[in-house]
């Protein structure tokens, strides 16, 4: 493999992996789901093209009827007007035919316009069927965004809670409770080592004066010589 | 799909093509309602006044038209009218309503009793995308005692009169909404 080969190789490489990056599965669901829609939004413009065609066909049917109809009417008011002696029956029945002849001719033309509305009839069925196609893969990837947000969501909550539960350093934590636990037992022995230092220091001075201080108060001297009175006094 | 495809797609329509509803409806719309398929053929807006706004469409099946009247203001109220001659309701109704400036509280209709209702000035637009012009009217509802039919008289300019016969139909009734171009 050339050397450009290989570099190119490299930067595709890189590039698809910037996109992978990039690509959120439910905003990009989203946007397919927005794609079909567009496209059954065309889809439904056109089956709409073709039902107005067939209203067009029935409408023009319904008119050519009504047309038929009238010229019957006409034919009718020549006929009665020549009978009534207003116009000569010659030219009434040559009128009359004629009116007669379009009245055939519009029913005729109504019939085609009815077959042909028929026929668009018949392909709105063939369009039906790829449009309720469309709806349902769009129902179908609706619910599936459904299920792929609810599945995100728990996803991303999963991975928060891991994250967290990684970053908890248990062992340090124990170590520094008991790193203070030792500590407050250093802090007790010094402060009794002190009290000892403190115990040991003392002149012979101030240790007499010490025991002159803590001697009997005057009051308890005299309940002390009442007592060797009373001692004295039940020997004899 | 090509990285620059977005450009090319077409705008997003306003509604949502897997469930159009009735209220989306416009000009060029096809639906289905009573075993027929309708075109919208025109699209009215009614101003009531403060900001109440209701909506018509005229539907033609071919071999029928009717009115679709849209009030979607507080709940769906949907209608379905053809318009009558004024004087089918009263021959002296027309003069009536310009000698008493209103119509009776009661008019009956092919044997039935409608009941005024009530009475609405508003103004007529049949630009609703546009801020086109506006007609003044001034329109009476009446209703039957169940409020199933409705006979609608509107009085438009000093001495023009309009009348319509309907019912109020639900929502259901319509079927495969399409959209137009």
């Amino acid at each position: 493999m050339s050397i450009f080969k290989r570099l190119f190789k490299i930067g595709q490489a890189e590039a698809h992996n910037i996109v992978d990056k990039l690509e959120d599965p439910i905003k990009l669901t989203e946007q397919g789901i927005r794609d079909l829609k567009n496209d059954l939004d065309q889809s439904l413009k056109s089956f709409a093209e073709v039902k107005a065609l067939s209203i067009k066909n029935r409408k023009e049917a319904n008119d050519l009827r009504n047309q038929a109809t009238s010229f019957e009417e006409k034919a009718i008011l020549l006929l009665q007007k020549a009978e009534n002696g207003e116009i000569d029956s010659n030219e009434a029945d040559r009128l009359a035919t004629e009116a007669l002849a379009k009245k055939e001719e519009a029913e005729q033309s109504a019939r085609i316009a009815d077959q042909n509305a028929t026929k668009v009839d018949a392909q709105l069925t063939q369009l039906d069927q790829n449009i309720k196609k469309l709806r349902s893969n769009i129902s179908h990837y609706e619910n599936e965004l459904k299920t792929l947000k609810a599945r995100a969501k728990v996803s991303d909550a999963t991975a928060k809670l891991n994250k967290q539960m990684a970053q908890v350093d248990s062992n340090g934590t124990i170590s520094m409770l008991e790193k203070m636990k030792e500590k407050v037992t250093e802090k007790e022995a010094l402060s009794e080592a002190y009290a000892d230092i403190a115990d040991s220091g003392r002149s012979v001075e101030e240790e007499i004066d010490d025991v002159l201080k803590s001697g009997p108060t005057p009051s308890s001297s005299d309940a002390l010589a009442k007592l060797k009175e009373k001692m004295k006094s039940g020997k004899a | 799909m090509g990285i620059f495809d977005f450009l090319k797609k077409d705008k997003e329509p306003a509604y949502d093509p897997s469930n159009i509803r009735i209220t989306d409806l416009k000009a060029g719309f096809i639906l289905d309602y009573d075993l027929k398929s309708w075109q919208v053929k025109e699209a009215y807006q009614y101003d009531w006044g403060n900001h109440y706004f209701t909506r018509e469409f005229l539907l033609d099946s071919g071999d029928e038209v009717v009115y679709l009247h849209i009030d979607d203001n507080e709940e769906l109220d949907l209608s379905i009218s053809k318009k009558i001659k004024i004087r089918a309701l009263d021959v002296d109704l027309p003069e009536y309503i310009l000698k008493h400036e209103q119509p009776p509280k009661k008019i009956v209709y092919e044997g039935k009793e409608y009941y005024l209702d009530r009475e609405s000035p508003g103004y007529f637009s049949d630009e609703p995308d546009n801020e086109g012009s506006w007609a003044e009217l001034i329109s009476w509802d009446y209703y039957d005692k169940e409020e199933c039919y409705m006979v609608t008289v509107e009085q438009w300019g000093d001495r023009e009169f309009a009348a319509s016969h309907g019912k109020m139909v639900k929502e259901y009734e319509f079927s495969n909404i399409l959209p137009g171009n």
